[in-house]
């Protein structure tokens, strides 16, 4: 069956990808072997966000279970721009599959240093802006405004020529309006959703439980949300949509194709079984057959907006 | 040891212990076992901080 979808004129041989953060090519080849790179989960590969400096991460407890879900905190531990292109990526340069790299900077001077950093080497198909931070400039989330995003795009598309993806969080009232200035500015593609802020008490302590206070949520639990926050996106943008949040099964993907995603990313259910794009895949596909559906065209189109709430 | 641990294969980074002299060592994948004198025991979580 063809699934094989272009963005941003990266070609990828099928429709799920995994979320930045939640899937590591490099420890799952030294946990599970070569196998793990010869029949890899998935068509692209989403490094986890890199920043210009390294960063140790947040204190302990780092994650919390949920309902049908967890809370992380994790605080974006990376051996730093330098330390990923001289370790890291020599690694990465065996994937069979486009290396996105995920970068995070909190001013446009650092993001311009990752842009260029990491986008003129040959190894890098394309790039994704982490914008769930602050920008230390002006104090505000960048992904949280239109006009932050816009200005971030403006200052780093000049100087990119591979596909600019930016991941949009879901913690804003309209994520569409968000992802309009992002197409706007030069984005090739954009992902959704980062995670919802989400906060655990201690049931002992009544305190925080986690170390930094604060974190987001991902898993299930978050899907219906995931799912309404990519078809508002995608309704609002002519580039590709990657959507994601909470997606477990191929039922779920289709559910984000249908909804107007160009392809989807698998998070959470990483930790749980690292096979689990192989296996997503191999559903959608059966479903697919299932439906008597000859590709993905079948279930993609306009679906009629809602004029009530 | 233990920690919270989400994938237990060094890629999720969630079952972070101190290490004596700063930063942090995954547990499923530094540890579980560990020296004592390489961890930072009085910022270890649940430990009485």
């Amino acid at each position: 069956m063809e699934l094989s979808v272009e963005i941003g004129g990266m070609r990828l041989e099928h429709r799920v990808l995994n979320g930045s953060g939640t899937f590591d090519a490099v420890a799952a080849r030294r946990a599970f072997g070569e196998e793990m790179l010869e029949e890899f989960p998935f068509s692209a590969f989403v490094s986890k966000t890199i920043t210009l400096e390294p960063r140790a991460g947040n204190p302990p407890p780092r994650i919390f279970e949920t309902p049908a879900g967890m809370i992380n905190s994790i605080g974006l531990p990376n051996k730093g721009l330098a330390g990923f292109l001289a370790a890291d990526l020599p690694l990465l340069a065996d994937l069979a599959v486009p290396l996105i790299v995920s970068v995070m900077g909190t001013s446009h001077e650092e993001f311009v240093r990752l842009v260029e950093g990491v986008g003129g080497r040959d190894e890098v198909a394309a790039l994704e802006l982490n914008v769930s931070c602050p920008n230390v400039e002006s104090g505000l989330i960048v992904g949280e405004q239109p006009g932050e995003t816009l200005a971030l795009l403006n200052a780093v598309r000049p100087l990119c020529d591979k596909p600019l993806i930016v991941k949009l969080t879901p913690n804003v009232a309209d994520p569409g309006v968000v992802a309009r200035a992002a197409e706007e500015g030069g984005a090739d593609a954009v992902s959704l959703v980062n995670t919802l802020k989400a906060t655990a008490m201690d049931p002992a302590t009544l305190e925080p439980w986690l170390g930094a206070g604060r974190g987001g949520l991902s898993g299930p639990a978050i899907r219906a949300i995931a799912l309404e926050q990519a078809r508002n996106v995608a309704e609002a943008v002519s580039v590709p949509v990657i959507g994601m949040g909470g997606i477990e099964s191929g039922g779920d993907a289709l559910a984000f194709l249908a909804a107007g995603a160009a392809a989807v990313a698998v998070g959470t259910a990483n930790f749980r079984d690292p096979r689990a794009g192989t296996r997503i895949r191999i559903e959608m596909e059966a479903e697919l057959r299932g439906a008597d559906r000859e590709s993905l065209d079948d279930i993609r189109g306009p679906i009629p907006a809602s004029t009530s709430t | 040891m233990e920690a919270p641990m989400a994938c237990g294969f060094g890629a999720c980074f969630a079952c972070a212990v101190p290490r004596a002299g700063g930063g942090y060592m995954r547990l499923c994948v530094d540890g579980p076992v560990v020296r004592a004198e390489e961890i930072e025991t009085a910022l270890v979580a649940g430990s009485g901080h």
